[in-house]
Protein backbone atom coordinates (compact mmCIF):
# COMPACT_ATOMS: atom_id res chain seq x y z
CA UNK A 1 0.00 0.00 0.00
CA UNK A 2 1.75 3.18 -1.12
CA UNK A 3 2.14 5.59 1.73
CA UNK A 4 4.76 8.21 0.97
CA UNK A 5 3.86 10.98 -1.48
CA UNK A 6 6.44 9.83 -3.99
CA UNK A 7 5.17 6.27 -3.99
CA UNK A 8 1.59 7.46 -4.41
CA UNK A 9 2.58 9.58 -7.40
CA UNK A 10 4.61 6.75 -8.92
CA UNK A 11 1.70 4.43 -8.37
CA UNK A 12 -0.56 6.82 -10.22
CA UNK A 13 1.99 7.02 -13.03
CA UNK A 14 2.37 10.77 -12.61
CA UNK A 15 5.83 10.88 -11.12
CA UNK A 16 8.36 12.73 -13.25
CA UNK A 17 10.82 9.89 -12.79
CA UNK A 18 8.51 7.66 -14.77
CA UNK A 19 8.00 9.77 -17.89
CA UNK A 20 11.46 9.68 -19.50
CA UNK A 21 11.33 5.91 -19.65
CA UNK A 22 8.10 6.05 -21.56
CA UNK A 23 9.04 8.66 -24.10
CA UNK A 24 10.39 7.60 -27.46
CA UNK A 25 14.02 8.16 -28.31
CA UNK A 26 15.85 7.59 -31.59
CA UNK A 27 13.57 6.60 -34.43
CA UNK A 28 13.74 2.96 -35.47
CA UNK A 29 13.18 2.73 -39.22
CA UNK A 30 13.57 -1.02 -39.41
CA UNK A 31 10.49 -1.47 -37.25
CA UNK A 32 8.56 1.36 -38.86
CA UNK A 33 5.67 0.73 -41.15
CA UNK A 34 7.04 1.32 -44.66
CA UNK A 35 3.96 3.20 -45.71
CA UNK A 36 3.89 5.50 -42.68
CA UNK A 37 3.76 9.20 -43.37
CA UNK A 38 4.94 11.98 -41.15
CA UNK A 39 2.38 13.28 -38.68
CA UNK A 40 3.05 17.00 -38.96
CA UNK A 41 2.58 18.83 -35.66
CA UNK A 42 0.05 21.68 -35.79
CA UNK A 43 2.70 24.29 -35.07
CA UNK A 44 4.65 23.30 -38.16
CA UNK A 45 1.83 22.87 -40.67
CA UNK A 46 2.04 26.27 -42.39
CA UNK A 47 5.80 26.31 -42.19
CA UNK A 48 6.22 22.91 -43.83
CA UNK A 49 3.51 23.65 -46.35
CA UNK A 50 5.39 26.76 -47.46
CA UNK A 51 8.56 24.71 -47.91
CA UNK A 52 7.28 21.43 -49.31
CA UNK A 53 3.73 22.02 -50.43
CA UNK A 54 0.90 19.77 -49.43
CA UNK A 55 2.57 16.41 -50.00
CA UNK A 56 2.59 13.63 -47.49
CA UNK A 57 6.12 12.83 -46.44
CA UNK A 58 6.99 9.15 -45.91
CA UNK A 59 8.86 8.22 -42.78
CA UNK A 60 11.89 6.34 -44.11
CA UNK A 61 15.66 6.55 -44.64
CA UNK A 62 16.20 9.11 -41.90
CA UNK A 63 17.44 8.11 -38.44
CA UNK A 64 17.87 10.53 -35.58
CA UNK A 65 20.11 9.97 -32.59
CA UNK A 66 18.83 12.12 -29.76
CA UNK A 67 18.94 11.43 -26.03
CA UNK A 68 15.59 10.56 -24.49
CA UNK A 69 16.17 13.11 -21.77
CA UNK A 70 18.20 16.33 -21.76
CA UNK A 71 19.18 17.87 -18.46
CA UNK A 72 19.82 21.22 -20.07
CA UNK A 73 18.12 22.43 -23.23
CA UNK A 74 20.97 24.80 -24.07
CA UNK A 75 23.12 22.16 -25.71
CA UNK A 76 21.74 18.83 -26.81
CA UNK A 77 23.71 16.51 -29.08
CA UNK A 78 21.80 15.51 -32.20
CA UNK A 79 22.89 13.10 -34.89
CA UNK A 80 21.09 12.42 -38.17
CA UNK A 81 21.84 9.67 -40.65
CA UNK A 82 20.21 9.72 -44.06
CA UNK A 83 20.42 6.97 -46.63
CA UNK A 84 21.17 7.91 -50.18
CA UNK A 85 18.85 5.54 -51.81
CA UNK A 86 17.80 4.14 -55.11
CA UNK A 87 14.55 2.83 -53.80
CA UNK A 88 14.15 5.53 -51.16
CA UNK A 89 12.42 7.90 -53.51
CA UNK A 90 8.76 7.31 -53.99
CA UNK A 91 7.90 5.06 -56.88
CA UNK A 92 11.26 4.97 -58.66
CA UNK A 93 11.94 1.67 -60.33
CA UNK A 94 14.59 -0.63 -58.96
CA UNK A 95 16.26 -0.82 -62.35
CA UNK A 96 17.72 2.66 -61.97
CA UNK A 97 21.49 2.54 -62.30
CA UNK A 98 23.69 4.43 -59.88
CA UNK A 99 24.19 7.35 -62.23
CA UNK A 100 20.58 8.38 -62.23
CA UNK A 101 19.65 7.15 -58.76
CA UNK A 102 18.27 10.00 -56.75
CA UNK A 103 20.79 11.24 -54.20
CA UNK A 104 20.36 13.33 -51.11
CA UNK A 105 20.53 17.04 -51.79
CA UNK A 106 19.24 18.74 -48.65
CA UNK A 107 18.33 17.90 -45.09
CA UNK A 108 16.03 20.09 -43.01
CA UNK A 109 15.78 19.94 -39.23
CA UNK A 110 12.86 21.31 -37.23
CA UNK A 111 12.09 21.63 -33.54
CA UNK A 112 8.36 21.42 -33.08
CA UNK A 113 8.05 23.75 -30.08
CA UNK A 114 10.98 26.15 -30.30
CA UNK A 115 10.04 29.83 -30.85
CA UNK A 116 11.49 29.50 -34.33
CA UNK A 117 11.04 25.90 -35.50
CA UNK A 118 13.96 25.83 -37.96
CA UNK A 119 17.13 24.30 -36.62
CA UNK A 120 19.28 23.98 -39.72
CA UNK A 121 19.27 23.16 -43.40
CA UNK A 122 22.18 21.09 -44.68
CA UNK A 123 23.21 21.03 -48.32
CA UNK A 124 24.97 18.11 -49.97
CA UNK A 125 26.47 19.30 -53.27
CA UNK A 126 27.39 16.71 -55.86
CA UNK A 127 31.13 17.29 -55.60
CA UNK A 128 32.65 15.19 -52.85
CA UNK A 129 29.62 13.01 -52.36
CA UNK A 130 29.07 9.76 -54.20
CA UNK A 131 25.77 8.46 -55.37
CA UNK A 132 26.44 4.89 -54.29
CA UNK A 133 23.63 3.03 -52.72
CA UNK A 134 25.24 2.59 -49.35
CA UNK A 135 26.38 6.15 -48.99
CA UNK A 136 24.87 7.59 -45.88
CA UNK A 137 24.98 11.23 -44.87
CA UNK A 138 25.95 11.41 -41.22
CA UNK A 139 25.64 14.76 -39.50
CA UNK A 140 26.20 15.66 -35.88
CA UNK A 141 25.53 18.94 -34.17
CA UNK A 142 24.33 20.45 -30.91
CA UNK A 143 20.97 22.16 -30.63
CA UNK A 144 19.02 24.34 -28.25
CA UNK A 145 15.58 23.30 -27.11
CA UNK A 146 12.98 25.34 -25.33
CA UNK A 147 10.70 22.51 -24.34
CA UNK A 148 10.16 18.78 -24.45
CA UNK A 149 9.18 18.16 -28.05
CA UNK A 150 9.67 16.27 -31.29
CA UNK A 151 12.59 16.92 -33.58
CA UNK A 152 11.73 16.34 -37.21
CA UNK A 153 14.20 15.80 -40.02
CA UNK A 154 13.14 15.98 -43.66
CA UNK A 155 15.47 14.85 -46.41
CA UNK A 156 15.10 16.06 -49.96
CA UNK A 157 16.50 14.11 -52.89
CA UNK A 158 17.68 15.20 -56.31
CA UNK A 159 14.41 14.15 -57.92
CA UNK A 160 12.37 16.18 -55.45
CA UNK A 161 11.29 13.21 -53.34
CA UNK A 162 11.13 13.65 -49.58
CA UNK A 163 11.78 11.37 -46.63
CA UNK A 164 11.33 12.11 -42.96
CA UNK A 165 12.38 10.90 -39.54
CA UNK A 166 11.64 12.12 -36.09
CA UNK A 167 12.56 11.65 -32.45
CA UNK A 168 11.11 12.91 -29.19
CA UNK A 169 13.00 14.35 -26.29
CA UNK A 170 12.16 15.41 -22.75
CA UNK A 171 13.96 18.60 -21.72
CA UNK A 172 14.39 19.19 -18.01
CA UNK A 173 15.70 22.74 -18.10
CA UNK A 174 14.59 24.74 -21.13
CA UNK A 175 16.99 27.02 -22.98
CA UNK A 176 16.25 30.69 -22.24
CA UNK A 177 13.39 31.97 -24.34
CA UNK A 178 11.14 35.00 -24.48
CA UNK A 179 8.45 34.54 -21.84
CA UNK A 180 5.75 35.91 -24.10
CA UNK A 181 5.96 32.86 -26.38
CA UNK B 1 32.10 37.68 -51.57
CA UNK B 2 34.29 40.21 -53.35
CA UNK B 3 37.71 41.14 -52.09
CA UNK B 4 36.66 44.42 -50.49
CA UNK B 5 34.16 42.70 -48.29
CA UNK B 6 36.70 40.08 -47.45
CA UNK B 7 39.11 42.65 -46.04
CA UNK B 8 36.44 44.59 -44.16
CA UNK B 9 34.58 41.67 -42.72
CA UNK B 10 37.20 39.10 -41.94
CA UNK B 11 36.83 38.46 -38.25
CA UNK B 12 39.85 37.07 -36.50
CA UNK B 13 38.16 37.02 -33.11
CA UNK B 14 36.21 33.81 -33.61
CA UNK B 15 38.40 30.89 -32.72
CA UNK B 16 37.72 27.95 -34.96
CA UNK B 17 38.91 24.42 -34.91
CA UNK B 18 38.42 21.64 -37.36
CA UNK B 19 39.62 18.09 -37.37
CA UNK B 20 40.42 16.12 -40.48
CA UNK B 21 42.30 12.87 -40.78
CA UNK B 22 45.90 13.42 -41.90
CA UNK B 23 45.62 11.09 -44.82
CA UNK B 24 42.93 9.14 -46.64
CA UNK B 25 42.61 6.65 -49.46
CA UNK B 26 40.91 7.50 -52.72
CA UNK B 27 37.18 7.04 -52.34
CA UNK B 28 37.33 6.99 -48.55
CA UNK B 29 34.67 8.80 -46.56
CA UNK B 30 36.50 11.44 -44.59
CA UNK B 31 35.03 12.70 -41.31
CA UNK B 32 35.31 16.44 -40.69
CA UNK B 33 34.58 17.79 -37.22
CA UNK B 34 34.25 21.54 -36.84
CA UNK B 35 33.89 23.83 -33.87
CA UNK B 36 33.66 27.60 -33.59
CA UNK B 37 33.77 29.74 -30.45
CA UNK B 38 30.69 31.91 -30.92
CA UNK B 39 27.83 32.79 -28.56
CA UNK B 40 25.06 32.11 -31.13
CA UNK B 41 22.89 34.64 -29.35
CA UNK B 42 19.37 33.51 -30.14
CA UNK B 43 17.71 36.89 -29.78
CA UNK B 44 15.26 35.47 -27.27
CA UNK B 45 17.22 36.14 -24.09
CA UNK B 46 16.70 39.26 -22.02
CA UNK B 47 19.30 41.23 -20.08
CA UNK B 48 18.93 42.51 -16.54
CA UNK B 49 17.08 45.62 -17.73
CA UNK B 50 14.53 43.43 -19.49
CA UNK B 51 15.75 44.40 -22.96
CA UNK B 52 16.06 41.62 -25.51
CA UNK B 53 19.66 40.76 -26.32
CA UNK B 54 19.79 41.04 -30.12
CA UNK B 55 20.21 37.95 -32.26
CA UNK B 56 23.79 37.34 -33.27
CA UNK B 57 24.33 34.01 -34.91
CA UNK B 58 26.46 32.24 -37.45
CA UNK B 59 23.94 31.82 -40.23
CA UNK B 60 25.98 29.84 -42.74
CA UNK B 61 28.72 27.27 -42.77
CA UNK B 62 30.52 26.07 -45.90
CA UNK B 63 33.18 23.50 -46.54
CA UNK B 64 35.14 23.45 -49.79
CA UNK B 65 37.45 20.69 -50.98
CA UNK B 66 39.62 21.25 -54.06
CA UNK B 67 37.73 24.47 -54.63
CA UNK B 68 34.33 22.80 -54.82
CA UNK B 69 31.68 22.99 -52.10
CA UNK B 70 31.24 19.58 -50.45
CA UNK B 71 28.99 20.57 -47.59
CA UNK B 72 27.06 23.64 -46.52
CA UNK B 73 24.64 24.48 -43.78
CA UNK B 74 22.20 27.28 -43.11
CA UNK B 75 22.05 27.68 -39.34
CA UNK B 76 19.32 29.13 -37.14
CA UNK B 77 19.17 30.24 -33.49
CA UNK B 78 18.34 26.68 -32.46
CA UNK B 79 21.95 25.68 -33.03
CA UNK B 80 23.67 25.77 -29.65
CA UNK B 81 26.42 28.23 -28.71
CA UNK B 82 29.91 27.29 -29.88
CA UNK B 83 28.45 25.52 -32.90
CA UNK B 84 29.67 22.01 -33.48
CA UNK B 85 29.12 20.41 -36.87
CA UNK B 86 30.46 17.15 -38.22
CA UNK B 87 29.95 15.68 -41.66
CA UNK B 88 31.67 13.57 -44.33
CA UNK B 89 32.92 13.91 -47.86
CA UNK B 90 34.64 11.52 -50.27
CA UNK B 91 38.38 11.96 -50.74
CA UNK B 92 39.61 12.03 -54.32
CA UNK B 93 43.04 13.70 -54.42
CA UNK B 94 45.40 15.62 -52.18
CA UNK B 95 44.21 19.13 -51.67
CA UNK B 96 42.96 21.83 -49.37
CA UNK B 97 39.87 21.59 -47.26
CA UNK B 98 38.52 25.01 -46.31
CA UNK B 99 35.85 25.67 -43.71
CA UNK B 100 34.10 29.01 -43.59
CA UNK B 101 31.69 30.35 -40.99
CA UNK B 102 29.61 33.39 -41.97
CA UNK B 103 27.48 35.34 -39.53
CA UNK B 104 24.19 37.10 -40.13
CA UNK B 105 25.98 40.38 -40.88
CA UNK B 106 28.27 38.85 -43.49
CA UNK B 107 31.41 38.72 -41.35
CA UNK B 108 33.24 35.47 -41.77
CA UNK B 109 36.20 33.44 -40.72
CA UNK B 110 38.01 30.73 -42.64
CA UNK B 111 40.24 27.83 -41.73
CA UNK B 112 42.14 25.60 -44.14
CA UNK B 113 43.87 22.26 -43.82
CA UNK B 114 45.43 19.95 -46.35
CA UNK B 115 44.20 16.43 -46.85
CA UNK B 116 46.74 13.95 -48.21
CA UNK B 117 45.12 11.37 -50.38
CA UNK B 118 46.99 8.24 -51.35
CA UNK B 119 45.97 5.28 -53.46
Amino acid sequence: MPTSRRSILAFAGLSSTGWPLLSAHASKPEQADPTATLAIPKRLTTHLQALFGDTEIPVRNVTLALPALAENGNSVALGVKVANSRSGSLGTSSTNNADVAPHLTQLYLFAEKNPLPDIARFEFPEAGNTHSEDNVADINTRIRLSDSQRIIAIAEYSDGALAAGEASIVVTLAACIDLSE
Amino acid sequence: MNNDRQTLNQTASWKSRFALPERAHIGERVLVKTLLAHPMESGYRRDFQGEAIPRNIISRFECHYLGEPVFAAELFPAIAANPYLSFHFIASKTGDVTCRWIDQHGAFTTATKTLKVET
